[in-house]
Protein backbone atom coordinates (compact mmCIF):
# COMPACT_ATOMS: atom_id res chain seq x y z
CA UNK A 1 0.00 0.00 0.00
CA UNK A 2 0.94 3.33 -0.27
CA UNK A 3 2.38 5.69 2.00
CA UNK A 4 0.00 8.80 1.92
CA UNK A 5 2.34 12.20 2.30
CA UNK A 6 0.97 15.58 2.06
CA UNK A 7 2.66 16.24 -1.13
CA UNK A 8 1.98 13.22 -3.03
CA UNK A 9 -1.77 13.62 -2.18
CA UNK A 10 -3.95 13.07 -5.59
CA UNK A 11 -7.56 13.67 -3.25
CA UNK A 12 -8.35 14.59 -0.18
CA UNK A 13 -11.74 14.31 0.89
CA UNK A 14 -12.65 15.97 3.71
CA UNK A 15 -16.70 15.14 4.81
CA UNK A 16 -18.44 15.54 1.86
CA UNK A 17 -22.01 15.21 1.82
CA UNK A 18 -24.17 15.84 -1.31
CA UNK A 19 -27.95 16.42 -0.95
CA UNK A 20 -29.95 17.14 -4.31
CA UNK A 21 -33.41 18.05 -4.40
CA UNK A 22 -36.28 15.99 -5.33
CA UNK A 23 -39.67 15.21 -6.03
CA UNK A 24 -39.84 14.56 -2.38
CA UNK A 25 -38.11 17.29 -0.94
CA UNK A 26 -34.68 17.34 -0.12
CA UNK A 27 -32.52 13.47 -0.72
CA UNK A 28 -29.51 13.12 1.08
CA UNK A 29 -27.68 11.03 -1.00
CA UNK A 30 -23.64 10.71 0.67
CA UNK A 31 -23.01 11.83 3.92
CA UNK A 32 -19.98 12.64 5.62
CA UNK A 33 -17.22 10.72 3.14
CA UNK A 34 -13.19 11.30 3.92
CA UNK A 35 -10.63 9.50 2.65
CA UNK A 36 -7.19 10.48 0.78
CA UNK A 37 -5.60 8.81 -2.50
CA UNK A 38 -2.35 8.78 -3.26
CA UNK A 39 -0.50 9.58 -6.30
CA UNK A 40 -0.52 6.78 -8.52
CA UNK A 41 -2.62 5.04 -6.19
CA UNK A 42 -5.60 2.78 -7.85
CA UNK A 43 -8.81 2.84 -5.51
CA UNK A 44 -11.78 0.66 -6.53
CA UNK A 45 -15.33 1.68 -4.97
CA UNK A 46 -17.80 -0.85 -4.53
CA UNK A 47 -21.40 -0.66 -3.41
CA UNK A 48 -24.79 -2.18 -3.77
CA UNK A 49 -26.96 0.69 -6.21
CA UNK A 50 -28.23 3.12 -5.35
CA UNK A 51 -26.08 4.39 -2.65
CA UNK A 52 -24.48 6.98 -4.53
CA UNK A 53 -21.45 5.85 -6.31
CA UNK A 54 -21.91 7.53 -9.09
CA UNK A 55 -22.65 10.98 -7.42
CA UNK A 56 -19.34 10.32 -5.70
CA UNK A 57 -17.73 10.26 -8.90
CA UNK A 58 -19.57 13.03 -10.25
CA UNK A 59 -18.38 15.05 -7.73
CA UNK A 60 -14.58 14.03 -7.78
CA UNK A 61 -14.93 14.72 -11.27
CA UNK A 62 -15.94 18.08 -10.96
CA UNK A 63 -19.67 17.76 -12.69
CA UNK A 64 -21.57 17.85 -9.79
CA UNK A 65 -20.69 20.41 -6.83
CA UNK A 66 -20.89 18.90 -3.31
CA UNK A 67 -23.04 20.45 -0.59
CA UNK A 68 -21.01 20.14 2.17
CA UNK A 69 -17.43 19.45 3.16
CA UNK A 70 -14.59 20.14 1.43
CA UNK A 71 -12.48 18.59 -1.67
CA UNK A 72 -9.29 18.73 -3.16
CA UNK A 73 -7.36 17.37 -6.72
CA UNK A 74 -3.95 17.76 -6.67
CA UNK A 75 -4.01 20.29 -3.66
CA UNK A 76 -6.17 22.64 -5.32
CA UNK A 77 -10.21 22.77 -4.08
CA UNK A 78 -12.21 21.15 -6.54
CA UNK A 79 -14.62 23.48 -8.61
CA UNK A 80 -15.87 22.50 -12.04
CA UNK A 81 -13.30 19.71 -13.54
CA UNK A 82 -10.04 20.02 -12.35
CA UNK A 83 -7.10 19.86 -14.06
CA UNK A 84 -5.70 16.68 -15.09
CA UNK A 85 -8.54 15.15 -14.23
CA UNK A 86 -10.07 12.95 -17.03
CA UNK A 87 -13.54 10.97 -16.32
CA UNK A 88 -14.11 7.81 -18.30
CA UNK A 89 -18.35 6.46 -17.88
CA UNK A 90 -20.12 3.51 -18.34
CA UNK A 91 -21.56 4.26 -21.47
CA UNK A 92 -19.27 4.27 -24.42
CA UNK A 93 -22.36 3.85 -27.10
CA UNK A 94 -23.32 7.35 -25.36
CA UNK A 95 -20.12 8.76 -24.55
CA UNK A 96 -18.19 8.77 -27.80
CA UNK A 97 -19.19 10.70 -30.78
CA UNK A 98 -20.70 8.66 -33.49
CA UNK A 99 -19.95 11.22 -36.10
CA UNK A 100 -16.36 11.58 -35.22
CA UNK A 101 -13.72 8.68 -36.47
CA UNK A 102 -11.76 7.00 -33.50
CA UNK A 103 -8.88 8.99 -34.28
CA UNK A 104 -10.83 11.99 -33.99
CA UNK A 105 -12.74 10.80 -31.16
CA UNK A 106 -9.79 10.55 -29.13
CA UNK A 107 -8.08 14.07 -30.31
CA UNK A 108 -11.14 16.08 -29.23
CA UNK A 109 -10.04 16.72 -25.89
CA UNK A 110 -6.96 17.65 -27.26
CA UNK A 111 -8.76 19.97 -29.90
CA UNK A 112 -10.49 21.77 -26.54
CA UNK A 113 -6.99 22.23 -25.02
CA UNK A 114 -5.74 24.12 -28.43
CA UNK A 115 -3.06 21.06 -29.03
CA UNK A 116 -1.63 21.63 -32.97
CA UNK A 117 -2.85 19.10 -34.95
CA UNK A 118 0.40 17.39 -35.95
CA UNK A 119 0.69 16.93 -32.14
CA UNK A 120 -2.72 16.20 -31.87
CA UNK A 121 -2.66 13.76 -34.33
CA UNK A 122 1.05 11.68 -32.40
CA UNK A 123 -0.89 11.59 -29.04
CA UNK A 124 -3.85 10.49 -30.27
CA UNK A 125 -1.84 7.40 -32.33
CA UNK A 126 0.00 7.04 -29.30
CA UNK A 127 -2.91 7.18 -26.93
CA UNK A 128 -4.63 4.42 -29.14
CA UNK A 129 -1.35 2.01 -29.32
CA UNK A 130 -1.41 1.96 -25.61
CA UNK A 131 -4.78 0.22 -25.49
CA UNK A 132 -4.16 -1.80 -28.87
CA UNK A 133 -6.29 0.17 -31.45
CA UNK A 134 -3.49 1.35 -33.56
CA UNK A 135 -5.10 0.34 -37.09
CA UNK A 136 -8.54 1.87 -36.24
CA UNK A 137 -7.58 5.33 -36.36
CA UNK A 138 -10.25 5.78 -39.63
CA UNK A 139 -13.14 3.76 -38.44
CA UNK A 140 -16.09 4.43 -37.17
CA UNK A 141 -16.81 3.74 -33.49
CA UNK A 142 -20.22 1.92 -33.91
CA UNK A 143 -18.25 -0.07 -36.44
CA UNK A 144 -16.35 -1.76 -33.37
CA UNK A 145 -17.22 -4.48 -30.71
CA UNK A 146 -18.43 -3.08 -27.16
CA UNK A 147 -14.80 -3.77 -25.61
CA UNK A 148 -13.04 -1.46 -28.60
CA UNK A 149 -15.44 1.64 -28.28
CA UNK A 150 -14.66 1.00 -24.19
CA UNK A 151 -10.72 1.44 -25.11
CA UNK A 152 -11.30 4.65 -27.54
CA UNK A 153 -13.20 6.03 -24.74
CA UNK A 154 -9.99 5.47 -22.38
CA UNK A 155 -7.74 6.30 -24.94
CA UNK A 156 -9.73 9.66 -25.45
CA UNK A 157 -8.72 10.38 -21.63
CA UNK A 158 -4.83 8.83 -21.61
CA UNK A 159 -4.25 11.18 -24.57
CA UNK A 160 -4.79 14.16 -22.55
CA UNK A 161 -2.19 12.49 -20.12
CA UNK A 162 -3.97 12.81 -16.73
CA UNK A 163 -2.68 12.57 -13.38
CA UNK A 164 -6.42 11.07 -12.19
CA UNK A 165 -8.20 9.02 -14.34
CA UNK A 166 -11.82 8.74 -13.19
CA UNK A 167 -13.83 5.72 -13.96
CA UNK A 168 -17.50 5.28 -13.65
CA UNK A 169 -18.10 1.19 -14.03
CA UNK A 170 -15.81 1.17 -16.76
CA UNK A 171 -15.91 -2.36 -17.86
CA UNK A 172 -19.84 -3.08 -16.25
CA UNK A 173 -21.06 -3.51 -19.72
CA UNK A 174 -18.33 -5.90 -21.08
CA UNK A 175 -18.20 -9.42 -21.29
CA UNK A 176 -16.05 -11.60 -18.48
CA UNK A 177 -13.46 -12.33 -21.51
CA UNK A 178 -13.24 -8.80 -22.41
CA UNK A 179 -13.66 -7.45 -19.26
CA UNK A 180 -10.34 -9.73 -18.30
CA UNK A 181 -8.37 -8.03 -21.16
CA UNK A 182 -9.20 -4.63 -20.44
CA UNK A 183 -8.64 -4.85 -16.73
CA UNK A 184 -4.86 -6.05 -17.28
CA UNK A 185 -4.43 -3.50 -20.10
CA UNK A 186 -5.67 -0.66 -17.36
CA UNK A 187 -2.82 -2.23 -15.30
CA UNK A 188 -0.27 -1.91 -17.93
CA UNK A 189 -1.24 1.72 -18.94
CA UNK A 190 -0.92 2.49 -15.03
CA UNK A 191 2.46 1.45 -14.93
CA UNK A 192 3.41 3.26 -18.12
CA UNK A 193 1.93 6.43 -16.93
CA UNK A 194 2.03 6.33 -13.00
CA UNK A 195 -1.89 8.25 -12.83
CA UNK A 196 -3.74 7.87 -9.73
CA UNK A 197 -6.77 5.74 -11.03
CA UNK A 198 -10.60 5.85 -9.13
CA UNK A 199 -12.68 3.54 -10.48
CA UNK A 200 -16.43 2.07 -9.79
CA UNK A 201 -17.50 -1.13 -9.86
CA UNK A 202 -19.89 -3.62 -8.91
CA UNK A 203 -17.83 -6.58 -9.32
CA UNK A 204 -16.02 -7.64 -6.34
CA UNK A 205 -13.06 -9.36 -7.83
CA UNK A 206 -12.45 -6.65 -10.31
CA UNK A 207 -12.09 -4.27 -7.49
CA UNK A 208 -9.91 -6.65 -5.52
CA UNK A 209 -7.95 -7.66 -8.72
CA UNK A 210 -7.20 -3.91 -9.82
CA UNK A 211 -7.09 -2.01 -6.75
CA UNK A 212 -4.08 -1.24 -4.26
CA UNK A 213 -7.09 -0.25 -1.75
CA UNK A 214 -11.32 -1.18 -1.69
CA UNK A 215 -13.85 1.41 -0.44
CA UNK A 216 -17.08 0.10 0.51
CA UNK A 217 -19.97 2.64 0.25
CA UNK A 218 -23.24 2.10 1.48
CA UNK A 219 -26.71 3.06 3.51
CA UNK A 220 -28.61 5.19 2.00
CA UNK A 221 -27.41 8.46 2.23
CA UNK A 222 -24.17 6.35 1.22
CA UNK A 223 -21.07 6.57 3.85
CA UNK A 224 -17.86 4.95 3.26
CA UNK A 225 -18.82 2.20 5.59
CA UNK A 226 -15.35 -0.24 5.13
CA UNK A 227 -11.63 0.19 3.64
CA UNK A 228 -9.06 -2.83 3.07
CA UNK A 229 -5.97 -2.59 1.22
CA UNK A 230 -5.43 -6.31 -0.20
CA UNK A 231 -1.70 -6.22 -1.03
CA UNK A 232 -1.56 -8.42 -4.03
CA UNK A 233 1.58 -8.75 -6.11
CA UNK A 234 2.15 -7.05 -8.71
CA UNK A 235 2.09 -7.71 -11.71
CA UNK A 236 -1.14 -9.50 -11.38
CA UNK A 237 -2.63 -12.14 -13.46
CA UNK A 238 -5.61 -12.94 -14.05
CA UNK A 239 -5.07 -16.63 -12.97
CA UNK A 240 -2.46 -16.90 -9.87
CA UNK A 241 -3.49 -13.73 -8.74
CA UNK A 242 -7.21 -14.64 -8.27
CA UNK A 243 -6.26 -17.90 -6.47
CA UNK A 244 -3.75 -15.50 -3.78
CA UNK A 245 -5.18 -16.02 -0.36
CA UNK A 246 -5.07 -12.62 0.38
CA UNK A 247 -7.12 -12.00 -2.98
CA UNK A 248 -9.63 -14.73 -1.08
CA UNK A 249 -9.36 -13.23 2.49
CA UNK A 250 -10.25 -9.63 0.70
CA UNK A 251 -13.24 -11.20 -1.12
CA UNK A 252 -14.73 -12.76 2.07
CA UNK A 253 -13.72 -8.97 3.83
CA UNK A 254 -15.63 -7.27 1.28
CA UNK A 255 -18.98 -9.92 0.86
CA UNK A 256 -19.01 -9.51 4.65
CA UNK A 257 -18.85 -5.75 4.28
CA UNK A 258 -21.40 -5.57 1.65
CA UNK A 259 -23.79 -6.94 3.37
CA UNK B 1 -19.52 3.33 -66.69
CA UNK B 2 -19.96 -0.17 -64.92
CA UNK B 3 -22.77 -2.43 -65.40
CA UNK B 4 -23.31 -2.07 -61.53
CA UNK B 5 -23.17 1.76 -61.27
CA UNK B 6 -25.59 1.79 -64.93
CA UNK B 7 -28.32 -0.42 -62.89
CA UNK B 8 -28.16 1.84 -59.90
CA UNK B 9 -29.01 4.82 -62.30
CA UNK B 10 -31.73 2.94 -63.91
CA UNK B 11 -33.44 2.21 -60.82
CA UNK B 12 -33.07 5.70 -59.93
CA UNK B 13 -34.45 7.08 -63.06
CA UNK B 14 -37.22 4.44 -62.29
CA UNK B 15 -38.59 3.46 -65.70
CA UNK B 16 -41.25 1.77 -64.23
CA UNK B 17 -42.57 5.23 -63.05
CA UNK B 18 -41.89 6.99 -65.86
CA UNK B 19 -43.96 4.44 -68.02
CA UNK B 20 -46.90 5.53 -66.44
CA UNK B 21 -46.56 8.85 -66.35
CA UNK B 22 -46.11 8.21 -70.44
CA UNK B 23 -49.08 6.07 -70.27
CA UNK B 24 -51.12 9.12 -68.18
CA UNK B 25 -50.05 11.35 -71.05
CA UNK B 26 -50.93 9.28 -73.82
CA UNK B 27 -54.49 8.56 -72.79
CA UNK B 28 -55.44 12.47 -71.80
CA UNK B 29 -54.30 13.10 -75.42
CA UNK B 30 -56.01 10.29 -77.03
CA UNK B 31 -59.42 11.73 -74.69
CA UNK B 32 -59.01 15.28 -75.69
CA UNK B 33 -58.33 14.37 -79.47
CA UNK B 34 -61.22 12.14 -79.93
CA UNK B 35 -63.54 14.45 -77.79
CA UNK B 36 -64.41 11.80 -75.64
CA UNK B 37 -63.34 14.31 -73.17
CA UNK B 38 -64.67 17.55 -74.20
CA UNK B 39 -64.17 20.26 -71.82
CA UNK B 40 -64.27 24.22 -72.88
CA UNK B 41 -61.07 24.76 -71.10
CA UNK B 42 -58.95 21.64 -71.05
CA UNK B 43 -56.35 21.67 -73.81
CA UNK B 44 -54.18 18.28 -75.06
CA UNK B 45 -50.93 17.81 -73.77
CA UNK B 46 -49.61 18.32 -77.40
CA UNK B 47 -50.73 21.92 -77.20
CA UNK B 48 -49.69 22.51 -73.70
CA UNK B 49 -45.76 21.62 -75.35
CA UNK B 50 -46.43 23.83 -77.79
CA UNK B 51 -47.40 26.68 -75.77
CA UNK B 52 -44.44 25.62 -73.05
CA UNK B 53 -41.79 25.97 -76.17
CA UNK B 54 -43.38 29.06 -77.08
CA UNK B 55 -42.71 30.20 -73.23
CA UNK B 56 -39.55 28.99 -73.51
CA UNK B 57 -38.50 30.40 -76.90
CA UNK B 58 -39.42 34.08 -75.80
CA UNK B 59 -37.47 33.23 -72.32
CA UNK B 60 -40.21 34.34 -70.23
CA UNK B 61 -40.59 30.76 -68.34
CA UNK B 62 -37.11 31.31 -67.55
CA UNK B 63 -37.16 35.20 -66.08
CA UNK B 64 -40.57 33.50 -63.89
CA UNK B 65 -38.89 30.44 -62.66
CA UNK B 66 -35.54 32.62 -62.06
CA UNK B 67 -38.13 35.03 -59.39
CA UNK B 68 -39.58 32.16 -58.08
CA UNK B 69 -36.79 29.86 -57.37
CA UNK B 70 -34.65 32.68 -56.44
CA UNK B 71 -37.17 34.67 -53.70
CA UNK B 72 -37.30 30.53 -52.41
CA UNK B 73 -33.55 30.18 -51.72
CA UNK B 74 -33.30 33.88 -50.47
CA UNK B 75 -36.10 33.00 -48.23
CA UNK B 76 -34.80 29.76 -46.97
CA UNK B 77 -31.49 30.93 -46.34
CA UNK B 78 -34.01 33.28 -44.19
CA UNK B 79 -35.27 31.10 -42.58
CA UNK B 80 -32.05 28.91 -42.18
CA UNK B 81 -30.33 31.62 -40.08
CA UNK B 82 -33.60 32.32 -38.03
CA UNK B 83 -34.58 28.72 -37.76
CA UNK B 84 -31.02 27.18 -36.55
CA UNK B 85 -30.17 30.33 -34.63
CA UNK B 86 -33.25 29.89 -32.33
CA UNK B 87 -33.81 26.25 -32.55
CA UNK B 88 -30.75 26.06 -30.81
CA UNK B 89 -31.44 28.32 -28.26
CA UNK B 90 -34.59 26.54 -27.94
CA UNK B 91 -33.39 23.17 -27.48
CA UNK B 92 -30.54 23.92 -24.95
CA UNK B 93 -32.20 26.17 -22.89
CA UNK B 94 -35.10 25.25 -20.42
CA UNK B 95 -35.65 29.00 -19.78
CA UNK B 96 -35.87 29.55 -23.35
CA UNK B 97 -38.51 26.85 -23.91
CA UNK B 98 -40.75 27.85 -20.65
CA UNK B 99 -41.16 31.25 -21.72
CA UNK B 100 -41.28 31.21 -25.23
CA UNK B 101 -43.11 27.20 -26.06
CA UNK B 102 -46.58 29.03 -26.37
CA UNK B 103 -45.62 31.96 -28.35
CA UNK B 104 -43.84 29.30 -30.76
CA UNK B 105 -46.61 26.97 -30.90
CA UNK B 106 -48.92 29.71 -31.79
CA UNK B 107 -47.28 31.64 -34.47
CA UNK B 108 -46.25 28.47 -36.32
CA UNK B 109 -49.91 26.57 -36.25
CA UNK B 110 -51.45 30.17 -37.94
CA UNK B 111 -51.71 28.75 -41.46
CA UNK B 112 -49.44 30.73 -43.43
CA UNK B 113 -51.84 31.81 -46.24
CA UNK B 114 -53.71 34.02 -43.51
CA UNK B 115 -50.60 35.76 -43.28
CA UNK B 116 -50.01 36.94 -46.79
CA UNK B 117 -53.27 39.66 -46.70
CA UNK B 118 -51.03 40.95 -43.52
CA UNK B 119 -48.10 40.87 -45.72
CA UNK B 120 -49.56 42.91 -48.32
CA UNK B 121 -51.10 45.65 -46.00
CA UNK B 122 -47.13 46.15 -44.50
CA UNK B 123 -44.93 45.99 -47.24
CA UNK B 124 -47.39 46.19 -50.70
CA UNK B 125 -47.64 44.41 -54.13
CA UNK B 126 -43.57 43.89 -53.62
CA UNK B 127 -40.69 41.25 -53.33
CA UNK B 128 -40.19 42.32 -49.71
CA UNK B 129 -44.17 40.91 -49.56
CA UNK B 130 -43.17 37.35 -51.24
CA UNK B 131 -40.08 36.72 -49.42
CA UNK B 132 -41.11 37.57 -45.73
CA UNK B 133 -44.20 35.54 -46.34
CA UNK B 134 -41.58 32.79 -47.58
CA UNK B 135 -39.18 33.10 -45.16
CA UNK B 136 -41.33 33.08 -42.51
CA UNK B 137 -43.09 30.02 -43.42
CA UNK B 138 -39.63 27.94 -44.27
CA UNK B 139 -38.58 29.56 -40.27
CA UNK B 140 -40.91 27.11 -37.88
CA UNK B 141 -39.88 23.22 -39.84
CA UNK B 142 -35.96 24.30 -39.54
CA UNK B 143 -37.00 25.77 -36.08
CA UNK B 144 -38.87 23.12 -34.76
CA UNK B 145 -35.81 20.12 -36.29
CA UNK B 146 -33.45 21.97 -35.05
CA UNK B 147 -34.87 22.09 -31.73
CA UNK B 148 -35.79 18.38 -31.59
CA UNK B 149 -32.52 17.60 -32.71
CA UNK B 150 -30.55 19.46 -30.05
CA UNK B 151 -32.89 18.56 -27.21
CA UNK B 152 -32.26 14.88 -28.56
CA UNK B 153 -28.51 14.80 -27.73
CA UNK B 154 -28.29 12.58 -24.94
CA UNK B 155 -27.37 14.22 -21.85
CA UNK B 156 -23.64 12.11 -21.61
CA UNK B 157 -21.83 13.92 -24.40
CA UNK B 158 -22.38 17.48 -22.27
CA UNK B 159 -20.73 15.27 -19.62
CA UNK B 160 -18.15 14.20 -21.96
CA UNK B 161 -17.48 17.73 -23.44
CA UNK B 162 -17.34 18.83 -19.78
CA UNK B 163 -14.56 16.10 -18.97
CA UNK B 164 -12.53 16.87 -21.91
CA UNK B 165 -12.92 20.86 -21.30
CA UNK B 166 -14.86 22.20 -24.16
CA UNK B 167 -15.36 25.30 -23.72
CA UNK B 168 -19.04 27.10 -24.79
CA UNK B 169 -18.20 27.94 -28.55
CA UNK B 170 -16.44 24.10 -29.01
CA UNK B 171 -19.26 22.50 -26.84
CA UNK B 172 -21.55 24.18 -29.87
CA UNK B 173 -19.80 23.36 -32.58
CA UNK B 174 -18.07 20.44 -32.15
CA UNK B 175 -20.83 18.52 -29.91
CA UNK B 176 -24.38 20.22 -29.75
CA UNK B 177 -24.63 21.52 -34.21
CA UNK B 178 -23.40 17.66 -35.35
CA UNK B 179 -25.29 16.24 -32.90
CA UNK B 180 -28.11 17.29 -34.31
CA UNK B 181 -26.83 18.03 -38.06
CA UNK B 182 -29.18 15.48 -39.12
CA UNK B 183 -32.91 16.60 -37.56
CA UNK B 184 -31.27 20.39 -38.78
CA UNK B 185 -31.16 19.51 -42.64
CA UNK B 186 -34.24 17.49 -42.48
CA UNK B 187 -35.94 21.09 -41.22
CA UNK B 188 -33.85 22.92 -44.38
CA UNK B 189 -35.55 20.20 -46.66
CA UNK B 190 -39.32 20.97 -45.08
CA UNK B 191 -38.44 24.53 -45.20
CA UNK B 192 -37.26 25.24 -48.68
CA UNK B 193 -39.98 23.08 -50.00
CA UNK B 194 -42.31 25.39 -47.70
CA UNK B 195 -40.63 28.33 -48.72
CA UNK B 196 -42.03 27.37 -52.49
CA UNK B 197 -45.20 26.60 -51.84
CA UNK B 198 -45.67 30.48 -50.34
CA UNK B 199 -43.54 31.96 -52.47
CA UNK B 200 -46.20 30.82 -55.03
CA UNK B 201 -49.12 31.54 -53.15
CA UNK B 202 -47.81 35.21 -52.71
CA UNK B 203 -47.28 35.38 -56.40
CA UNK B 204 -50.83 34.52 -56.96
CA UNK B 205 -52.21 36.77 -54.05
CA UNK B 206 -49.89 39.94 -54.18
CA UNK B 207 -46.91 40.03 -55.98
CA UNK B 208 -47.13 39.76 -59.20
CA UNK B 209 -44.09 38.06 -60.90
CA UNK B 210 -42.52 34.79 -60.96
CA UNK B 211 -44.41 31.27 -61.62
CA UNK B 212 -47.42 31.84 -59.23
CA UNK B 213 -48.69 35.16 -61.16
CA UNK B 214 -48.06 33.32 -64.54
CA UNK B 215 -50.62 30.54 -63.69
CA UNK B 216 -52.99 33.67 -62.41
CA UNK B 217 -52.63 36.09 -65.68
CA UNK B 218 -53.01 32.86 -68.21
CA UNK B 219 -56.33 32.21 -66.15
CA UNK B 220 -57.62 35.55 -66.37
CA UNK B 221 -56.66 35.53 -69.54
CA UNK B 222 -58.63 32.47 -70.54
CA UNK B 223 -55.52 30.96 -72.03
CA UNK B 224 -55.32 27.28 -70.79
CA UNK B 225 -52.76 26.11 -72.56
CA UNK B 226 -50.28 28.92 -70.68
CA UNK B 227 -51.86 28.13 -67.21
CA UNK B 228 -51.26 24.14 -67.92
CA UNK B 229 -47.33 24.94 -69.06
CA UNK B 230 -46.79 27.13 -65.56
CA UNK B 231 -49.02 24.95 -63.63
CA UNK B 232 -46.63 21.88 -64.90
CA UNK B 233 -43.25 23.71 -64.56
CA UNK B 234 -44.49 24.31 -61.02
CA UNK B 235 -44.52 20.49 -60.72
CA UNK B 236 -41.43 20.12 -61.94
CA UNK B 237 -39.98 22.83 -59.96
CA UNK B 238 -40.91 21.03 -56.91
CA UNK B 239 -40.09 17.74 -57.56
CA UNK B 240 -36.96 18.90 -58.57
CA UNK B 241 -35.65 21.24 -55.74
CA UNK B 242 -36.89 18.02 -53.48
CA UNK B 243 -35.20 15.63 -55.15
CA UNK B 244 -31.56 18.26 -55.03
CA UNK B 245 -32.30 18.86 -51.49
CA UNK B 246 -32.66 14.96 -50.53
CA UNK B 247 -29.53 14.66 -52.32
CA UNK B 248 -28.02 17.80 -50.80
CA UNK B 249 -29.05 16.38 -46.86
CA UNK B 250 -27.58 12.76 -47.95
CA UNK B 251 -24.27 14.60 -48.97
CA UNK B 252 -24.01 17.20 -45.97
CA UNK B 253 -24.08 14.68 -43.48
CA UNK B 254 -21.51 13.72 -41.17
CA UNK B 255 -19.72 10.87 -42.29
CA UNK B 256 -21.16 8.24 -39.90
CA UNK B 257 -24.64 9.04 -40.13
CA UNK B 258 -24.74 8.92 -44.09
CA UNK B 259 -22.58 5.66 -43.50
CA UNK B 260 -24.97 4.66 -40.79
CA UNK B 261 -28.07 5.55 -43.59
CA UNK B 262 -26.35 3.70 -46.56
CA UNK B 263 -25.99 0.57 -44.14
CA UNK B 264 -29.39 0.16 -43.43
Amino acid sequence: MTTVTPEATAYAVDAVGVTLPSAAGKLEILKDISFTVGEGEIVGIVGRSGTGKTTLLRVLSGLLPATAGTLTAGQKPVAGVPDGVVTVFQDYGQALLPWRTVGRNVELGLEAAGVPRDERRDRADEALRMVHLDGKRNDYPWRLSGGMQQRVQIARALALEPRILLMDEPFGALDALTKASLQDELLQVQQRTGATILFITHDIDEAIYLSDRVFVISGSPGQLTFEIAPGLARPRNQLVTRAEPAFLAAREELTKALG
Amino acid sequence: MSSARAARLLHAANPSGILVIVAALALWQIAVATRLLDLRYLPAPSEIAVEAGALIASGKLFVDLGHTLGTTLAAGAIGAGIGIALGIVFGLFQTFRLYTASSIDFFRTIPVTALVPVAMLIWGPSNMSEIVVAAYAATWPILINTAGGVRSIPTRLYDVAAVLRLNRPALLMKVVVPAAAQQILVGLRLGIVTALVLAIVAEMLINPRGLGWGVISAQNALVPERLWAYTLTIGLLAYLLNMFLVFLVRIALPGSARQMADAR
